[in-house]
């Protein structure tokens, strides 16, 4: 897929980017930037006064599974540096409890939903994968596999929610063996990759002295993950869809420019909501340009007091005594779309 | 609930480990915050702590918009800092009507999230006993007002008095550490069975101080059990009816 990283046109003056394979049901959405599974619930209104939903390109719910599911016991959350391990057991009332609950808001919505189907019993994905393409109010399934999944297994996933649903199947791939899986993924069916589930590790909560196990988020966990999109992205014939410590606009762009068609968001929803919206409106080229100096748009929600002092301090310190030897070149604009340099090169 | 800037305007310690902070907030929401509600806070651009800290208020004061935050000495919070505040989280504590005498009971756990209620229920002419056993009776009380009586013990259920007080009291909290709340929390309630012919709803609340990712719901690592929904800490929380918990 590389030299089309977004494939891109203008629809009441919108860009449209197939995240899927190309089809009767490819799914099209505006914007290159998603909410991960879990972060935002199963309908995201949770988020609605912390980040405009409006300028993302979809959200994928919460996981749901044919039957309900109860919490983990124990610990859930441990901290740990730069950034945190997570074991909720998945808790969800169970596909026809979350379709009745969260059907109409998904219609009503303007946002494209993605449902998480959660990988049980062949029957099980395929009652659940019916039952959501019923409620007509999700525009595609992202099927989530256990870290340990075997490739028979994952091509009887894809049959099952083929079997219930002719909605466009996203596969999000385990991280540590997302390279050996994609192909497989690829040839069974699959209309997009997500790479990747977040890595899983175990971690001593240091409240109840227990070892916790459970999935790992964190900024550090992108560059894992960028080296491994480039390297599925290269070869894949259908798009992949990064997803794994995005924190900043450029994070975002990293993996774009490795190849991946749009990106999906996941811890920074919880510990800076308002920064999911200054990347959504980045790569959506909704980023407003300004005069120096000029006041931040109101959306901009770190531009406080402190900024605006620290601003002003910048424009009134003193020039540099003289210019930089040497400005660096930028590469031609046109080149720079064409061919993208690959980031891939020395992985 | 929303994203909103607040900056710390003064710090006090007021003991060994503790500190309290006075946090200026702008968001109009945040003025109406009740006792057992939080802030999720976010005090630094570096990713330590990565997760939003549950920053708990102990007092209010309306003419200035300044929340006092009572924190452990774990970090060093100066006067003037920025802070991102996302909340309120959770619902405010019910007192039941007709409740005139509160038993707050901090087990092993310090009693910061009492605190606030406490204040409150003073203000409003209600007796308030509290109750702090193993190492919550290590907590500083000399900034509490005289008329709250202090129950020092260090047995962690067994505290002297314990039935006559839980017979008296009109409607109890208890905090614990989450590590051993069901336990604990059983045993206030079977403490309580044997003091008191019946135990009437939300006569006895039991306070779950988990972390919290998210704080509006989505993350579901907040979940407690209980015998009709299962309940979220950040948005049905943080007290929940003892007797309707489920037990495992």
């Amino acid at each position: 897929m590389r030299g089309d990283p977004i494939t891109q046109g203008q629809r009441k003056g919108k860009y449209m980017i197939e995240i899927t394979r190309a089809g009767k049901y490819s799914l099209i959405i505006d914007n290159p930037v998603m909410i991960a599974t879990g972060m935002a619930g199963f309908d995201a209104t949770a988020y609605r006064d912390l980040i405009d939903l409006e300028k993302l390109g979809a959200v994928v719910t919460a996981g749901i599974s044919w039957r309900a599911r109860g919490p983990a016991y124990g610990p859930r959350v441990v901290p740990i540096g730069g950034g945190f391990l997570l074991h909720t057991g998945l808790p969800n009332p169970g596909a026809r409890n979350v379709i009745k609950k969260y059907s109409r808001q998904w219609s009503k919505s303007s946002m494209p939903m993605i449902a998480h189907v959660i990988s049980t019993t062949y029957e099980d994905v395929v009652r659940c994968a019916e039952a959501l393409e019923g409620s007509g109010g999700v525009v595609g399934i992202e099927l989530g596999l256990r870290d340990d999944v075997l490739p028979d297994e994952l091509t009887a996933s894809l049959d099952a929610v083929r079997e219930g649903s002719q909605l466009p199947i996203l596969l999000k791939l385990p991280l540590h063996s997302a390279v050996d899986l994609w192909e497989i993924a690829e040839q069974s069916g699959a209309d997009a990759l997500v790479v990747a589930a977040p890595p899983r590790g175990t971690d001593r909560d240091p409240i109840s002295g227990q070892l916790v196990g459970g999935r790992l988020y964190g900024p550090w966990l992108k560059p894992q993950v960028l080296r491994i999109v480039g390297q599925i992205a290269e070869l894949a014939t259908i798009p992949v869809i990064a997803c794994g410590g995005i924190h900043t606009p450029d994070d975002a762009r990293d993996y774009i420019g490795a190849g991946a068609r749009a990106v999906q968001i996941d811890s920074l929803t919880w510990v800076n909501p308002g920064m999911v919206e200054v990347i959504a409106r980045n790569l959506g080229g909704l980023e407003l340009t300004r005069a120096v100096g000029a006041l931040g748009d109101e959306w901009e929600p770190g531009l406080g007091k402190t900024q605006v002092m620290q601003r002003d301090q910048g424009r009134s310190a003193p020039p540099p005594a003289s210019p930089p030897p040497q400005l660096p070149e930028l590469p031609p604009r046109d080149e720079d779309q064409t061919a993208p340099t690959d980031p891939t090169n020395d992985l | 609930m929303r994203e909103s800037k607040a900056i710390i305007e003064r710090t006090r310690r007021i003991g060994p480990n503790w500190q309290h902070l006075a946090l200026a907030v702008e968001d109009t929401a945040l003025a109406q915050i009740a006792p057992g509600q939080s802030l999720l806070v976010r005090a630094t651009d570096s990713r330590d702590p990565y997760l939003r800290e549950n920053w708990v208020p102990v007092g209010f004061d309306p003419e200035v918009n300044v929340l006092q935050i009572e924190h452990p000495i774990n970090r060093h919070y100066g006067a003037g800092d920025a802070v991102s505040v996302i909340g309120p989280i959770g619902l405010g504590f019910e007192i039941m009507p007709g409740a005139n005498h509160l038993l707050l009971i901090a087990q092993d756990y310090p009693p910061t999230r009492l605190i606030f209620l406490m204040m409150q229920a003073i203000e409003n002419g209600l007796a308030v006993t509290l109750v702090l056993t193993g190492i919550a009776s290590r907590y500083p009380i000399a900034a509490l007002p005289p008329v709250v009586e202090v129950v020092h013990s260090e047995e962690i259920v067994a505290w002297p008095g314990n039935k006559e007080m839980l017979q008296w009291a009109h409607q109890v909290f208890v905090i614990t550490s989450p590590v051993f709340a069901e336990e604990r929390y059983r045993a206030v309630q079977e403490l309580a069975r044997d003091a008191r012919q019946a135990l009437p709803d939300r006569f006895l609340s039991g306070i779950f101080d988990l972390t919290i990712p998210c704080g509006t719901g989505a993350c579901q690592a907040c979940m407690v059990r209980t015998r009709q929904n299962d309940g979220l800490v950040c948005l049905s929380g943080p007290a929940f009816d003892l007797a309707k918990l489920k037990r495992s």
